[in-house]
């Protein structure tokens, strides 16, 4: 996925201005900024979820994502909500097709992989906060015949278990050739988990490289950490 | 019975769109008016049988509900509630203002009775059969359609739409199939009412008897298909029962709204899913 001059405005508040990302194969891109910085409206316009206004978006298609603030299927069971997220389809394939042993066994298995076969059956507003943020992932990570998945702040709220192991399913998508990209404002984390880090102020790519390099410059030590 | 085997799939096919997939309409009485017009105007004046007449008025119902979702799609929540407001008032305009069609205020009187491979169905008997056999075809269609992928879809939908839509579903085909189908089956309820009846006229198709069906599936409970059962039989039920403890029919009828009144507020303090509901909004 590559975003050629990506720009965005909110009536007259330019949210993106001329942002030019490329997130690749096999590699975890890691989006740091402050809070009001336009990761979310980047990640929003690359998933379609807002227009787009400016710019260009290439092999940008086939994706999944999680929300900063999670959107679930809260009247859905966790292996249901799975089920969903697992293969788009028409409304006339989805009428007549029913979920099959396999697409039920490898709902199972990405349950077993969040840690949540005991709530296999549980119906996703019946969970804490912690789970629920982990459902989201799971299903992200349930979806089939995507290439890039975009995580927006996926360790937010996390208990110390969960981040261990949502970092461990993160690298086995990037092990899968994934094109993923991480929003997080945990450095420790960006520092472990990403390849390369755009950082953005303002609605523009401050800085690229790698975590290292990136976030000791001193443009990004002054609008992110104000030092 | 015959009325409650009728008034069961118009409150199944509603608890498709309002409890499956969340879109509170309003204009479900319009479709179950549209079939019973149907087959009042085909059988009687254009003398086609009773099953033809339900084909025809089922594909009429179908291609109007299309184009009317395609519009009320557009709105969001409350507007859309709003929207469907605005159908089932065009409907009734247009049930009372065809006159030539629809005989307008005083409707159509002795529409024939259904005729089956040469056979009359005159008594009240066979009428059940019919009517009973319709609605288990309604149950059926409704599980078939829920448990689908489908189901999963449209309650998917239901909870959070942009969630579905960010997995490269188009929501609103699914959102438009679920509306043609539900007014689908209201039209060929409509249909059993008209010959059931034999008469029909545009005061029975009201806003008012879209709130009646809306009031059975919330008392019974949403998405929920025993819940639209059990709500069905209340409602019709409930004015007999009334009558079987010896109130006179004027009062009776008058404390049947009261008491539906009570139940709903007492279920939207106490147990706002209804009683055997799977979904709040």
């Amino acid at each position: 996925m590559k975003t050629i001059n990506l720009s965005h405005h909110f009536g007259g508040v330019q949210a993106l201005n001329n942002v030019s990302i490329s997130c690749d194969p096999g590699k975890i891109t890691g989006l740091v900024g402050p809070n009001g910085s336009g990761k979310s409206t980047l990640v929003n316009v690359l998933t379609q979820v807002l227009p787009k206004m400016q710019g260009e978006i290439k092999n940008g298609d086939h994706f999944a994502r999680t929300f900063q603030d999670a959107k679930l299927w809260s009247n859905l069971t966790v292996r249901e909500s799975f089920l969903v997220a697992q293969r788009k389809e028409s409304w006339l394939r989805a009428i007549i097709n029913f979920s099959t042993k396999k697409s039920i066994s490898d709902a199972e298995e990405v349950i077993d992989k969040i840690g949540m076969s005991e709530y296999t059956h549980t119906k996703v507003r019946n969970l804490s906060y912690g789970q629920r943020k982990l459902v989201e992932i799971g299903r992200v990570l349930s979806a089939s015949n995507v290439e890039t998945l975009y995580f927006d702040e996926p360790f937010a709220g996390l208990s110390s278990t969960a981040i261990p192991l949502v970092t461990k399913l993160i690298l086995e998508e990037k092990k899968k050739q994934k094109a993923v990209l991480v929003i997080e404002h945990d450095m420790d984390i960006i520092r472990s988990l990403c390849d390369h880090v755009y950082v953005l102020d303002a609605g523009k790519v401050i800085a690229e490289g790698s975590p290292e390099d990136c976030l000791a410059s001193k443009e990004v030590r002054e609008a992110y950490l104000g030092l | 019975m015959i009325v409650c085997s009728i008034f069961i799939p118009l409150a199944l096919s509603l608890d498709l769109v309002v409890g499956r997939t969340g879109i509170l309409s309003i204009a479900h009485a319009g479709f179950y008016g549209l079939g019973a017009y149907a087959t009042a105007i085909l059988t009687k004046t254009y003398n086609f049988s009773f099953f033809s007449s339900i084909i025809l008025g089922v594909l009429i119902t179908a291609f109007v509900s299309y184009l009317l979702s395609k519009i009320l799609s557009r709105l969001k929540g409350d507007y859309y509630t709003l929207g469907s407001f605005g159908v089932i008032i065009i409907f009734y305009s247009l049930f009372i203002n065809l006159t030539g069609l629809t005989g307008g205020a005083m409707g159509i009187f002795s529409i024939p009775n259904p005729n089956f491979f040469g056979l009359q169905i005159s008594s009240n008997s066979w009428f059940l059969l019919m009517s009973s056999v319709f609605m288990l075809g309604t149950l059926a269609l409704m599980q078939a359609v829920i448990s689908s992928r489908f189901g999963l879809i449209i309650q998917a939908v239901r909870d959070d739409e942009l969630a579905v839509k960010v997995f490269g579903y188009d929501t609103a085909s699914f959102k438009t199939v679920v509306f043609v189908i539900s007014a689908s089956v209201a039209a060929i309820a409509g249909s059993f009412y008209a010959a059931y009846i034999s008469f029909v006229s545009p005061n029975a198709f009201t806003f008012n008897e879209s709130i009646l069906i809306l009031t059975m599936i919330i008392i019974g409970g949403l998405a929920s298909k025993r819940g639209a059962v059990f709500g069905a039989l209340f409602v019709i039920l409930l004015p007999e029962l009334l009558r079987f403890i010896g109130l006179p029919d004027s009062i009776a009828a008058q404390l049947r709204v009261a008491i539906y009144g009570a139940i709903l507020m007492y279920l939207m303090y106490k147990k706002p899913t209804g009683l055997f509901g799977n979904y709040s909004p």
